[in-house]
């Protein structure tokens, strides 16, 4: 008996280490050790960063405008030949971009114009919302976007297929100057041949337009003409067809975006990156080089074979790199993580700025925090240097109003933003003067005022206003979250002290959300005043798509319901340049910022530095806040030992 | 037998509608918005309300409440089981890869189980007080004490971080492995996590399979056995080991049906891509019809199970009567 014991578990341990000491990673595959992803391998679906990095490798290199990791952007050399920019009279401006014919899918086949349109067309129509995607902003800004959007016209009047390889964009007058104009003339390629076979992109004078491919219209019988003008319909034969041929295109579109959600999203059968997909199983997506890539906006094509994002358990990433069953993990914060990576022999760490920060957000339409003192207290309540302290383990930083240390305009006028704001850290006495500006000024009995000399960490001393309502502020914030950890730590601590009552409540992420950004939806059920998330800022940034203006209030675009003219104005005036203005926009920008601040609708916690964990056998794992290690895959190396 | 196997059958047909509105009225009582949670963060607010209503239909949320339970009902009898909030796509279509690394993870475990414990426990009954016994009894007691996820972390140390024999978990990959290779890739993936449930398993049928036995042994038609002079293995495996089936049958039975049910803790850490993994992540992403459906699963395995042990007692046991 013991020997048979002995014998299972023997070679139960024998089969499993049969090779010895774990092996190494192959040296043709870069393996990243990430979180879970979901598996959506299209542009569309989903919001994961770990997919988005799949998805730039196999879709986002072929771009006419694209950017340069320090985020600046730039028109593509590899994908356009040759552009003109002219201005109508109407003041549309149209970019007529001319491709060069050395573009090819990964199948082999080339690209052309008519795929850069269908992308176009594809990506903003009412088909492929319904097929359960967002259609982003692609198209956003062109001549006819809404009415092609929302689907009352079955023309893109903005898009239009001139020749095999060239088409044009022409930016609606209403939405010029803008200061990231260039980036309304981006467009990517998407197979048409492949997505959408039973369609075709058909171009005139007054725009692009999908239409049904094979489509024979046969009209009504005569029996049914005559019941139809019996019921007051229209019998117009030439209206007749015209609907019949409308209804056409737009099921045809439609069957097409379908079958693209159902099955390419899944298992992308071709691209147009550096890379092409191969499968997704057990939680690992694998990537293998496109031979046929033409190369990024430098030229330049991937070294290494084959890509593997792997799901790996967050406690554990570091000790994987270590041993070597992983060769990269992305965007560390955790100190005692980065800490154990350095002390490694064979890891070395690169380190970035967080183009953003994590905020305590609040409602601005909502409870005591439509007042900007009480927003204010909340900033004086918390000790911000002890969250960097306690949660990045000293690796970040503070900000003082809405940016991050990585973008361009800080890198231009930092010094001189950060003299013109406040600065603000963990003090009593003046969260009880900002206070003591609202209508929490009593005690209970809504008379007596409130002497703040009384207040207790124990909360029995409370503000309350002339009605006899206490100061109460109720966040919610998410389980195992070390931000939700020190928040309540801190406010629980200080908030009573300034005769203010803070609770917490913890809740999963989709709840978070739920009543962050849809709480003016709530009605009697909201019950949360303040939040707390993160946000990172793309290389444009413009506020107006991004919280602030009062456009978006009562939808969740404005999440904290925040409006103010003045800075309507400002963000207005700002996207409002022509793109030569750089100056102008930092002057504009630093006037934002102070209204920003004196507004307060967060309070900034912290600004991450990333830290990207590699092993020594690969090199040029170079990574920015605006380029992740996808956008820079073709500058990566790695070495057989 | 046939009868009772039928009238058996009947029965389970309203337990399981039962289990089947209780778990849909769960899933309508769960706080939060399934449209909201399946719609795309970045959508326009004018888009929003468009997208909205064409999730609000696909999924039904426009018929009434017993419209949608039926609608539900008679479509899991179809095998669609609806659509994963976190997947966003069919649940039939995430749970197929997990639940078959759950088998296959717990084919392993049941294999070292029954092999090991059943001749363990019968052995500790018939040698009872022995060094041998009290070794396994101390074995018994450590292991099934202990949580699994303190097991699986000592593991992972000893194997993985400092003797660096075994991988920390996940998968093998079909990609850049193939044939003996990737088998293999399999069974280094497999050790560490199979071998905590196994010894999780073992223990606790060793205790199972020792008392049936001792029971077994102290009858008294086992003493009449050896008196008559019979060799002392047929005794215990002719004898003690037939009457002492009963109880571990049902451990046998539903050890064989929990092929399918996975291990929520072991294969979190372990990043086992498994069923149990994914129930956790089903309940902390409140995704409601992936949640309703492994439970929906669960439950019939539970009914079927119990089904079959009741069988098999009257098959083991002939003084059981199935009428």
């Amino acid at each position: 008996m013991k020997k048979l014991v002995i014998a299972i578990l023997a070679i139960s341990l024998a089969l499993g280490s049969a090779s010895g000491a774990l092996a190494q990673t192959d040296a043709n595959t870069l393996v990243l050790g990430l979180p879970a992803m979901n598996g959506d391998w299209i542009h569309g679906f989903g919001n994961s960063s770990y997919d988005n990095f799949v998805k730039v490798m196999l879709h986002d290199y072929m771009d006419t405008v694209t950017y340069t990791p320090a985020g600046e952007y730039l028109v593509n050399p590899t994908v356009v030949e040759d552009y003109t920019v002219e201005t109508d009279e109407a003041g549309n401006k149209t970019y007529t971009w001319k491709l060069h014919e050395d573009l090819l899918w990964s199948d082999g086949s080339q690209i052309t114009a008519q795929d850069y349109v269908f992308w176009l067309m594809y990506f903003s129509s009412p088909a492929w919302v319904e097929a359960g995607a967002s259609n982003g902003s692609a198209g956003y800004g062109l001549v006819g976007y809404e009415a092609w959007n929302s689907g009352d016209a079955d023309v893109f009047a903005g898009v239009k297929l001139i020749d095999e390889f060239t088409f044009s964009m022409t930016i609606d007058a209403k939405e010029l100057p803008y200061f990231y104009e260039i980036t309304y003339s981006g467009a990517s390629p998407a197979p048409k041949a492949v997505y959408a076979p039973n369609c075709e992109i058909v171009s005139d004078e007054n725009g692009a337009k999908v239409v049904a491919k094979d489509f024979v219209y046969e009209p009504p019988s005569d029996e049914l003409i005559a019941a139809m003008a019996y019921f007051g319909y229209d019998t117009d034969p030439a209206n007749l067809e015209a609907a019949a041929v409308a209804t056409a295109n737009k099921a045809a579109l439609l069957a097409a975006l379908q079958k693209v959600a159902e099955t390419e999203r899944f298992a992308p059968t071709i691209s147009s990156g550096p890379y092409k997909f191969v499968s997704f199983e057990n939680q690992s997506v694998f990537l293998e080089i496109n031979e046929f890539f033409k190369g990024n906006y430098e030229g330049k094509k991937p070294s290494i074979q084959f890509i593997e994002q792997r799901f790996v358990p967050q406690d554990m990433d570091v000790d994987m790199l270590i041993a070597g069953e992983i060769d990269a993990t992305t965007g560390e914060v955790q100190g005692d993580k980065i800490e154990k990576a350095k002390a490694a022999e064979n890891v070395h760490a690169h380190s970035y700025l967080r183009a953003g920060y994590g905020h305590f957000s609040m409602h601005c339409d909502f409870g005591p925090t439509m007042d900007a003192n009480v927003r204010w207290a909340m900033g004086y309540l918390i000790d911000r240097n002890a969250v960097v302290d306690y949660v990045l383990g000293g690796y970040g930083g503070i900000t003082q109003a809405e940016y991050g240390f990585a973008q361009w305009m800080y890198e231009e006028a930092g010094a001189e933003l950060e003299e013109l704001l406040t600065p603000f850290n963990l003090n009593i006495d003046k969260a009880n003067e900002h206070l003591d500006m609202t209508e929490w000024l009593f005690e209970a009995d809504g008379v007596t005022p409130f002497d703040a000399s009384k207040a207790d960490a124990e909360g029995t001393y409370l503000r309350h206003n002339a009605a006899g309502e206490v100061l109460a502020l109720n966040h919610l914030g998410t389980v195992d979250n070390p931000i939700t950890d020190i928040i309540e730590i801190q406010y629980m601590a200080n908030a009573p002290l300034a005769g203010l009552k803070f609770s917490v409540t913890r809740g999963d992420f989709n709840a978070l959300l739920d009543n962050f950004y849809y709480g003016y939806d709530l009605g009697e059920d909201r019950q949360y005043h303040t939040f707390n998330l993160a946000v990172n800022f793309t290389p444009a940034f413009d506020p107006y798509f991004s919280s602030w203006h009062s456009d978006f209030i009562g939808s969740w675009e404005n999440s904290n319901q925040l409006s103010d003219p003045q800075l309507d104005e400002l963000i207005m005036a700002m996207r409002s340049l022509d793109p030569t203005q750089k100056d102008e926009f930092v002057e504009i920008w630093l006037q934002y910022q102070v209204r920003w601040q004196q507004l307060l609708p967060q309070v900034p916690l912290y600004s991450n530095e990333y830290f990207d964990l590699i092993s020594t056998r690969v090199s040029g794992f170079n990574t920015t806040p605006f380029a992740t290690y996808a956008r820079i895959i073709c500058d990566i190396t790695k070495d057989a030992e | 037998m046939l009868r009772y196997v039928i009238k058996r059958l009947l029965i389970l047909i309203p337990v399981f509608l039962c289990i089947a509105v209780i778990l849909f009225g769960v899933a309508k009582m769960m706080p939060g918005d399934p449209v909201r949670a399946m719609l795309p963060s970045n959508l326009k607010h004018d888009q929003y309300q468009m997208a909205y209503d064409a999730m609000y239909r696909r999924l039904g949320l426009d018929k009434s409440i017993p419209e949608q339970f039926f609608a539900w009902f008679f479509n899991m009898l179809r095998g669609e089981f609806g659509w994963s909030s976190m997947n966003n796509r069919p649940v039939i279509d995430v749970i197929a890869e997990p639940m078959r690394n759950t088998v296959i993870l717990n084919i392993g475990v049941i294999f070292l189980q029954l092999l090991i414990a059943i001749p363990v426990g019968i052995r500790c009954a018939v040698k009872r007080m022995s060094v041998f016994d009290n070794a396994w009894q101390v074995f018994s007691l450590i292991f099934w004490s202990m949580p699994s996820f303190f097991l699986s972390l000592c593991f992972l140390y000893l194997f993985s971080i400092h003797l660096g024999w075994l991988p920390f978990g996940g998968m093998p990959s079909s990609v850049t492995l193939s044939g003996w290779a990737y088998f293999f890739a399999w069974i280094r993936h497999m050790v560490l996590p199979a071998t905590v449930l196994a010894l999780i398993s073992i223990a606790y049928t060793i205790r199972i399979v020792r008392n049936s036995m001792i029971d077994a042994l102290n009858q008294d038609y086992i003493r009449t056995a050896r008196a008559k002079g019979l060799k002392e293995k047929t005794v215990i495996y002719s004898h003690a080991f037939r009457n002492a089936l009963i109880p571990i049958s049902t451990v046998v039975v539903f050890t064989i049906f929990s092929l399918f049910s996975g291990s929520p803790v072991t294969e979190s850490v372990f990043a086992w891509h498994g069923i149990g993994r994914m129930l956790i992540q089903a309940v902390m992403m409140r995704d409601t019809m992936l949640i309703v459906t492994l439970n929906a699963f669960f439950a019939v395995i539970s009914l079927v199970a119990v089904l079959v042990a009741d069988i098999v007692y009257g098959l083991v046991d002939p003084r059981v009567r199935l009428s």
